[in-house]
């Protein structure tokens, strides 16, 4: 018995000290290292897109970097509904965007006039390949039908919202952008008399930022 | 009560916006214009992007070709493998609307490069504005991704069959590679089907239309001579069908595409010419004329 109310009085008393040292123990400071780790891997900003070359709708986080912000990184999953003969699609899209300049327009609004966007898209679905099957003799085909290449210009505006009124976003954009990909590209090179405006997508979407 | 705050809390931007200067007022809008003007841009992948226009093309341009009633001699241009070539098919159609005799057109497959959707269009598009009835059928490169499905959606049937006047023309999928030779590719039970409802027609020639021949890589060659057999049974392509002096037939042939080549090939020996024609990079085509005895054969290089 005595030995057992020794124990606890113990026990209470290294609590106490433990909580009372202002110095951090390693652990302590290797748990709080590894928590801001983790919390700069934590999303920052949400996307919602609609069409834009990818998907009929797709939805994704972000992170934003850079002295001021230019750099950011999307990473979005996106659905194609069913139509004509096709089947329902779900797709993966990841992307790089670059915004040189951030100009003033009112007080709370903001305007980047040109975003740049390079980007993979890939359709996560059996009959698209990332490299062609066995079937087929080497380099029979020699491109992927899974992996898309983007590339998109175009502009943002952002809203930023007062303190007080703030309620899931400290910021709030919308942008549009023109996009296309490599084999609109390699196509429109090979034949002249295609429209321009044929291999053009526009996406239209909204961004928060937390 | 908090439910309203909440929801005019979201409406706030609207009040900035009409708290906005005059021009930046007008940027906005002319840029707003600018992109429901543009909102048939607003596409998905290049796999799924929109078909606006015609479909079904092989069922009803077969349709036109048959209730045209044609009565030889008449002609019918043969062009394929026209990916990425959008340049030289426009100069090749314009030769053959140019030429005013030609009374259809054939397309033995390769539309496309990658089997997406606007590579398709394109290609329909451009066929279209010849006025001119056109059939195809598919080809390997058509088949990527979902093209096959496309190519369903814009033509129809893989496999169909129509009568030009006297002439039995029987259009086949043979590209059996691209579905791993899981599909039956060539399909036979079609062929012979047809073969036993052509050999009840007047019909008096055949042509069958493919875009890989047989001993291809692409074709199905455990069915090669089982092939060869069924089509030897086609009007005009029976051995006892009128034979010209070099033992070739004298009504009948195949047509194909496919090895970017041309070149005039009995495959078996036994008379039924397969005429390949070259990709339309290679800038030519062929026009058939049809006549009552016989068919003329013409390479046209422009």
């Amino acid at each position: 018995m005595k030995k057992l109310i020794f124990s606890i009085i113990l026990a209470i008393l290294t609590l106490h000290a433990s909580a009372t040292t202002s110095e951090p123990t390693n652990y302590e400071r290797r748990i709080e290292r590894r928590q801001q780790v983790w919390q700069k891997l934590l999303p920052d900003i949400f996307v919602l897109q609609y069409a834009g070359g990818g998907a009929t709708i797709s939805a994704g986080v972000g992170w934003d970097y850079g002295s001021s912000n230019q750099w950011e990184t999307h990473m979005m999953f996106g659905f194609i509904p069913s139509r004509y003969k096709h089947t329902h699609y779900w797709t993966f899209n990841l992307r790089e965007i670059y915004s040189p300049w951030r100009v003033r327009v009112g007080t709370p609004v903001s305007l980047k006039p040109l975003t740049v966007s390079l980007g993979v898209n890939s359709i996560l679905h059996g009959d698209f390949w990332m490299s062609e099957p066995d079937r087929y003799p080497h380099g029979y085909y020699g491109f992927s039908s899974r992996m898309r290449f983007h590339l998109a210009l175009g502009q943002r505006w952002t809203v930023n919202i007062p303190r007080d009124k703030r309620l899931i976003s400290s910021e709030l954009s919308i942008y549009y952008e023109i996009s296309t990909c490599d084999l609109y590209v390699r196509q429109k090179i090979r034949s002249s008399s295609i429209p321009l405006k044929d291999i053009l997508s526009l996406g239209l979407g909204v961004i928060f930022k937390l | 009560m908090a439910v309203f705050g909440n929801i005019l809390i979201h409406l706030w931007p609207i009040e900035y916006f009409c708290r906005m200067n005059r021009i930046t007022t007008y940027i906005v809008i002319a840029i707003s214009a600018c992109i429901v003007g543009a909102c048939d841009m607003l596409q998905n992948q290049p796999y799924t992007a929109q078909i606006k226009g015609p479909t079904n093309l092989n069922t009803t341009n077969a349709g036109l070709i048959e209730s045209a009633g044609l009565k030889p001699p008449f002609k019918f241009a043969f062009i394929t493998d026209t990916q990425g070539s959008l340049n030289e098919m426009k100069s090749a159609l314009d030769i053959i609307v140019g030429r005013g005799d030609i009374d259809f057109i054939i397309h033995g497959g390769d539309q496309t490069d990658f089997g997406i959707v606007k590579e398709f269009v394109w290609t329909r598009d451009m066929l279209l504005d010849t006025g001119i009835p056109f059939v195809s059928v598919i080809g390997n490169h058509d088949c990527l991704g979902n093209g096959n499905a496309t190519f369903d959606y814009i033509y129809g049937p893989q496999n169909f069959s129509f009568d030009a006047g006297p002439v039995h023309i029987m259009c086949l999928n043979t590209v059996a590679l691209e579905y791993d030779y899981s599909r039956p590719v060539p399909d036979l039970v079609f062929i012979e089907d047809d073969i036993a409802a052509a050999n009840k027609t007047a019909a008096t020639h055949s042509i069958v239309v493919m875009h890989s021949r047989p001993y291809d890589e692409q074709f199905n060659n455990n069915v090669a001579k089982t092939f060869n057999y069924y089509i030897s049974q086609l009007p005009g392509m029976k051995p006892e069908d009128p034979r010209r002096a070099d033992g070739t037939c004298a009504m009948s042939f195949c047509l194909n595409g496919h090895n970017h080549s041309t070149m005039v090939k009995d495959i078996f020996d036994n008379g039924i010419l397969y005429y390949q024609c070259a990709n339309i990079a290679k800038r030519a085509f062929f026009i058939f004329t049809i006549t009552d005895d016989g068919y003329e054969y013409e390479e046209v290089d422009f």
